[in-house]
């Protein structure tokens, strides 16, 4: 068993037992607010537990060097959105997406996602748009509960029945769904412009970012792009073969602003790697 | 400089994830190596060093006079023979190598192999070097010695023997000059006898005895000219006079006599004949005046005998003989001359023929004396060459048996393979990152991409990942270092 798989079964142990009161099981959490019919009971430090299980975060050091990593790159992307004479067309939406599987949409997606919302007066929702993986909806242990699909469907329908709280400020899921063969469809359709025009309006400055699957493996993400206003490419470090990545790129061929992201980057090429992990260093 | 640097620890960096490759390589090709090396068979070289002496006292005079074989182009020559298949045939059979082949084909493959590993170099002026390599010392060293003995006997050997075949030869070449020198004289003998009249050195040549006899001739019909004219004078002479003449008339005859021998001496002087003659004729007729008148009986009536009359007739006759052996004279040399004519054209061919005979003698003479000459050099040389060859050849170190093998020198190689190793496995890392390149900082993914990048996530492992890879790492340094460490085993071992 995977170790999302672990995770999410223990999560869904917990979220099963939502409304029962067993209050030593659950830590205390703050009661719902606004749209959305579920919370999520957790805030940012049990997330950051969670993702510290799944092996995404690792030590305090680690935690403060990536906030101040994702600081600096959500720079350009907030201008893309919202930046009077740099704001694109629909650019308060974002897609995630790569070359290929295991590069780190998940980890970036959700990373960028938190740091926007700590940005005062800007909410953010994560869309989880990655039917076969679904490792955004898994991390936050609710790849079985209603998400985007269900809401293209059209039969489980409404937004506010799906979206998700969670106790980080600012910040909101929207899950996967349920699995459909004819999903490039259904992300093809109005339906899918009109839920992400309705999440956009749902505040003053609002950012929506898709998880998507990777460009070369599937074709949702052609799809997708139409839906996005710009286009965050994530390649990997030192694993990642240059040719696969230029041939994604090129598969993309975009007017839309694609921005890149190195990830798992090796910071002193390999040399002196030790010292920042046990915190010698003063970063 | 600094673009240089991040490039290369770029390359570094994806040669890295190869490592295991490269090391698993580095031993393969370590472990190869070295066993190759160890059961390489220890070589052993021998080698001689000899002197060839081509500076001897003799050679400064001998020069230009005597055949002198230069001892160096002899010596390389040598050298290309000692190396040539037969020779090192010989070789072989002598010193018992040849025990190492059974079949024709290995001995063929022998002999190859055995050139090779024979060595034979000029270091310097006249100091030679000669080296072969064996497995076995022992006969690495009978092997030298045996090329030695070839080298010495050769050289030794071939001069003499050039200076006995030159003498062969040259004594052969003047016999047959010898010969052709008697037959060209006899030649000549014979045709100077042939035509013995027409010698050039009778009379000097065929023109100038033409011109001889011409020039007589003319001078002949000259003085016949005169001698006739004189005649002709005299006669008209006599004519004016009478046989006898009376006293009177002698008178007269005195007084044209006295006219006469005026007019003479205005043109000859006293001893000119006819001026003599004239006086003679006076001094008669004065004498005769003188004498009275002495009448002759068949003369009437006082007259006398003309005694002009008389000397006048002595002279004509004596003209007369004169003109008779000139005639006779020239009719001699006109035909002296037109025999020569008739010769006009056979004298000149004769000469001709005669100059060719002579020329092919003084020819043929000067070869034979030349020859002559060559083999007294040659003899002499040969001489100079039997003390020269004292001083020629000195072995300056003869070939020991060699202790201590030659090679192959493990510590080298060893080494080189323990390098070869590891450059061989880099060179796997870096061909196989090449392959597959990837990406390493976000400069070059921009460059190759063209998109603008946003920044660079540093990948964070948790603690089990990071012992993981501690333990990897640590596991790789062992493999790599495991090889030197060998190595210097290996190396103690041989």
């Amino acid at each position: 068993m995977s170790i999302f798989e672990k995770a999410a079964q223990r999560i869904a142990k917990v979220a099963s037992k939502a409304d029962s009161p067993r209050a030593e099981d659950r830590p205390q959490r703050t009661p719902a607010r606004r749209r959305g019919k579920q919370v999520l009971g957790f805030d940012e430090s049990e997330l950051t537990e969670r993702l510290k299980e799944m092996g995404i975060f690792g030590s305090e050091l680690q935690l403060r060097r990536t906030a101040d990593e994702y600081r600096r790159i959500k720079r350009p992307l907030l201008a893309n959105a919202f930046k009077p004479g740099i704001a694109v067309e629909d650019g308060q939406t974002i897609l995630v997406t790569s070359s290929l599987q295991g590069e780190g949409k998940t980890y970036t997606s959700i990373n960028l996602a938190m740091s926007m919302a700590r940005e005062r007066d800007m909410e953010v929702v994560l869309i989880d748009a990655d039917i076969f993986k679904r490792n955004v909806s898994r991390i936050f242990g609710v790849e079985d509960s209603p998400g985007l699909f269900d809401i293209l469907v059209g039969d489980k329908g409404h937004i506010d029945d799906c979206l998700l709280d969670v106790d980080i400020p600012n910040f909101r899921l929207l899950p996967v769904g349920c699995e459909r063969d004819d999903s490039t469809e259904l992300l093809a359709s109005d339906r899918m412009r009109e839920v992400l025009e309705e999440l956009r309006g749902m505040g003053e400055n609002q950012i929506v970012i898709l998880d998507s699957p990777p460009v070369l493996m599937t074709a949702e993400t052609q799809v997708l792009k139409a839906c996005a206003g710009q286009i965050v490419f994530v390649v990997e470090a030192v694993r990642t073969a240059k040719s696969a990545v230029l041939q994604a790129i090129s598969e993309l061929n975009t007017d839309k602003p694609v921005n890149m992201i190195l990830n798992k980057s090796r910071r002193s090429l390999g040399i002196n790697y030790y010292g920042d992990y046990y915190g010698s260093s003063s970063y | 400089m600094y673009e240089l640097l991040i490039q290369v620890l770029t390359t570094v960096r994806g040669m890295w994830r190869f490592r295991w490759y490269a090391v698993a390589l580095a031993w393969l090709v370590c472990l190869g190596g070295w066993t190759y090396v160890y059961q390489m068979p220890d070589k052993y070289e021998s080698t001689a060093r000899v002197y060839l002496d081509t500076q001897s006292v003799l050679k400064p005079l001998l020069e230009g006079l005597a055949v002198d074989t230069d001892m160096r182009s002899e010596a390389d020559m040598m050298t290309r023979v000692l190396r040539s298949r037969p020779n090192i045939e010989k070789v072989i059979r002598e010193t018992d190598l040849s025990l190492r082949a059974e079949t024709p084909k290995q001995m063929q493959s022998l002999i190859s192999s055995t050139i090779r590993d024979v060595n034979i170099s000029r270091d310097d002026r006249n100091m030679y070097t000669v080296s072969y390599t064996d497995t076995d010392p022992e006969l690495a060293q009978r092997v030298v010695q045996n090329l030695l003995d070839s080298l010495v006997e050769r050289t030794l050997g071939s001069g003499r023997e050039d200076a006995a075949y030159a003498q062969k030869f040259l004594r052969k070449q003047l016999q047959e000059y010898e010969q052709r020198l008697a037959e060209a004289e006899q030649r000549l003998a014979e045709f100077k006898k042939k035509h013995v009249g027409l010698m050039p050195g009778q009379g000097g040549g065929y023109y100038e005895r033409m011109q001889n006899a011409m020039d007589k001739l003319d001078q002949t019909e000259a003085r016949l000219k005169a001698a006739k004219n004189r005649r002709q004078e005299l006669m008209k002479q006599l004519k004016g006079e009478k046989s006898v003449i009376g006293m009177s008339e002698l008178d007269a005859k005195i007084q044209q006599k006295w006219q006469e021998l005026n007019d003479l001496l205005l043109k000859y002087t006293d001893e000119h004949p006819d001026v003599i003659a004239l006086r003679e004729t006076i001094r008669q007729l004065q004498k005769q005046k003188e004498s009275g008148n002495l009448p002759q009986p068949e003369s009437d009536g006082g007259t006398a005998v003309n005694p002009v009359y008389q000397s006048l007739k002595i002279a004509v006759s004596e003209v007369e003989v004169e003109i008779a052996t000139l005639q006779s004279q020239a009719a001699d040399q006109r035909a002296e001359i037109e025999q020569l004519e008739e010769m006009v054209d056979t004298i000149p061919e004769v000469e001709a023929k005669l100059a060719r005979l002579n020329r092919d003698y003084n020819v043929t003479k000067k070869q034979y004396e030349t020859l002559l000459q060559r083999l007294e050099s040659a003899k002499l040389s040969e001489g100079a060459d039997q003390s020269k060859s004292d001083a020629k050849f000195q072995v300056v170190e003869p070939p020991i048996m060699p202790r201590s093998p030659s090679s192959p020198n493990r510590f080298r190689l060893l080494t080189m393979v323990l390098i070869a190793g590891f450059a061989v496995g880099g060179g796997l890392a870096f061909l196989l990152n090449e392959m597959h390149p990837v990406f390493t900082t976000s400069e070059e993914l921009y460059k190759a991409a063209g998109l603008p990048v946003l920044g660079a996530v540093s990948i964070k492992l948790d603690e089990q990942e990071q012992h993981a890879m501690h333990v990897n790492l640590a596991l790789l340094g062992a493999a790599a270092f495991a090889l030197p460490v060998l190595y210097v085993v290996v190396l103690v071992i041989s």
